[in-house]
């Protein structure tokens, strides 16, 4: 058992709401920033989170079972094999926590809670991250993504899209095999009141929750997402209602790439 | 060389030494707390084996984990849902998932079985808000009476395994204050917010999170107990 002290004791009550899946505006947002600020560092909440995860697992085990009808594995068997039917927008929930996806946004959120950081500050220390990533690390690569929804092309592109010149652009760093994606935005505009923008991380039409931003004033992004890209096919931008996060992508795609290994 | 706890054996040593070695007891109940729970995890080779043919999109691997835990997941999405068919959408959508991303489970941070219901639940209570007709429906706290007939559909090694966890859940369910269970079982099985709770029960939003958390305390140690 984990045993977390008075001082986590408010952080506590959240993530128990959380791992019930019963939580709704102020605190899904709080819940929201503690998992991506706060819970990835501390190992008594990350406990505590995983044993209410666990405990709600086996909360089920209270309904009495029921045997599936005979055809529903037959049927399964053969989507096995099938491609997601029109790229659904299903999402693999056990939480952002399955996906441990920590975002640490010089923009966004951090920034709000964090005004001491000047604009030309985070600029420059995203500016040398994203060039660092680039140049001094082996296998680094970058995706730009598409405004809208981009169509799967049957084979990866010869050569990148060309730049849309004047509008926003949203592009993204990564390694291979490392858990460390860098996602920037320049000339990102505003979404409408009351939205968020949501990024998603896809494979094969599953789509996992990996953070959410505001774009700063002058239209900057720099978020980290502790995920490792070679592991889906697929990054998105949504926009999203504020509030409650998002179980599955429902709003509108602003940014899309497929991304290949 | 002295052994662990010194020459005059750990009780003496530990009243000479105060504090510090009280601090290390702990230490080592912790420490041995964590090695408990490395072994039960261990133990749980099957779910393992079954986790890692899933990674190597092993089609027969696909179908041992939906025969094992496909009535559960069925049973749960019922329950929350209280309509066969969207209940058994839940099931698709819980075992497609895992077959097209079973990387998102994490061995270290618990086991298949609870990891494949705890998806399920949450995709059951995502259909539900959806359908905001099914809202109409009356509360319906879980029935924790044994159904006839129940754990049909597992095979024998399972069987024992399920069956026998399931006392354990209802039990500790049951041992609950009444207020407590109230609250656990509106949000799991009736998929409402504390929001909700709170209006339902006409008790501040703190009461219900106060009870949630006391309830989840007692039904953490009660289980982990059990598996002891």
């Amino acid at each position: 058992m984990t045993h977390v002290d008075a001082g986590h004791g408010h952080i506590e009550e959240l993530l128990a709401g959380y791992a019930l899946h019963a939580l709704e505006g102020e605190d899904a947002e709080e819940v929201e920033r503690l998992l991506l600020e706060h819970v990835p560092g501390c190992t008594a909440c990350r406990a505590a989170l995983d044993d209410f995860q666990n405990l709600t697992g086996d909360l089920a085990l209270a309904a009495p079972p029921v045997e599936p009808p005979d055809l529903m594995l037959p049927r399964l068997r053969r989507s096995l094999a099938a491609p997601p039917v029109g790229r659904g927008r299903r999402v693999a929930v056990w939480v952002a926590a399955a996906a441990v996806v920590v975002v640490a946004a010089l923009s966004g959120w951090s920034f709000l809670l964090n005004g001491r950081v000047s604009t030309a500050e985070r600029r420059q220390a995203a500016l040398s991250r994203m060039i660092g990533t680039l140049m001094g690390e082996n296998g680094s690569q970058m995706v730009r993504l598409h405004t809208g929804k981009e169509t799967a092309p049957a084979t990866p592109p010869a050569a990148p899209a060309p730049v849309e010149m004047g509008g926003p652009s949203v592009l993204i760093t990564y390694q291979p095999g490392v858990r460390h994606i860098w996602f920037f935005g320049m000339g990102v505009p505003q979404p409408a009141p009351g939205d968020v923008y949501e990024i998603w991380l896809g494979r094969e039409g599953l789509f996992v929750p990996s953070g959410r931003f505001v774009p700063g004033q002058d239209g900057f992004v720099e978020v980290f997402v502790a995920a490792d890209l070679s592991q889906y096919d697929e990054i998105a931008v949504t926009e999203e209602p504020e509030g409650a996060p998002s179980a599955t992508p429902s709003g509108e795609v602003r940014w899309d790439a497929f991304v290949y290994p | 060389m002295p052994p662990p706890g010194g020459w005059l054996g750990p009780k003496v040593s530990a009243l000479a030494l105060g504090f510090r070695v009280r601090s290390e007891a702990r230490a080592t109940e912790d420490r041995a707390s964590d090695w408990y729970k490395g072994r039960v995890r261990e133990e749980n080779t099957h779910d393992l084996r079954l986790y890692r043919r899933l990674r190597s999109r092993d089609a027969a691997a696909f179908e041992e984990l939906f025969r094992t835990y496909a009535p559960a997941v069925l049973g749960l999405a019922l329950r929350v849902l209280g309509q066969r068919g969207l209940a058994e959408e839940v099931v698709d959508d819980t075992f497609l998932a895992l077959w097209r991303a079973p990387e998102v489970f994490d061995p270290s941070r618990g086991t298949l079985r609870t990891f494949v219901l705890s998806l399920a639940h949450h995709r059951a209570v995502d259909t539900v808000r959806r359908e905001e007709r099914l809202r109409k429906r009356t509360a319906n706290p879980v029935n924790l009476d044994p159904c006839e007939g129940e754990d049909i559909a597992e095979d024998v090694v399972e069987k024992a395994w399920l069956t026998e966890r399931r006392t354990q859940v209802r039990e500790a369910l049951s041992a609950l204050p009444q207020e407590q269970r109230e609250v656990v079982e509106l949000a799991y099985f009736g998929g409402r917010t504390q929001v909700e709770i709170a209006g339902l029960l006409s008790v501040p939003l703190g009461t219900v999170k106060t009870r949630t958390l006391a309830a989840m305390r007692k039904l953490r140690r009660a289980l982990e107990e059990e598996e002891r």
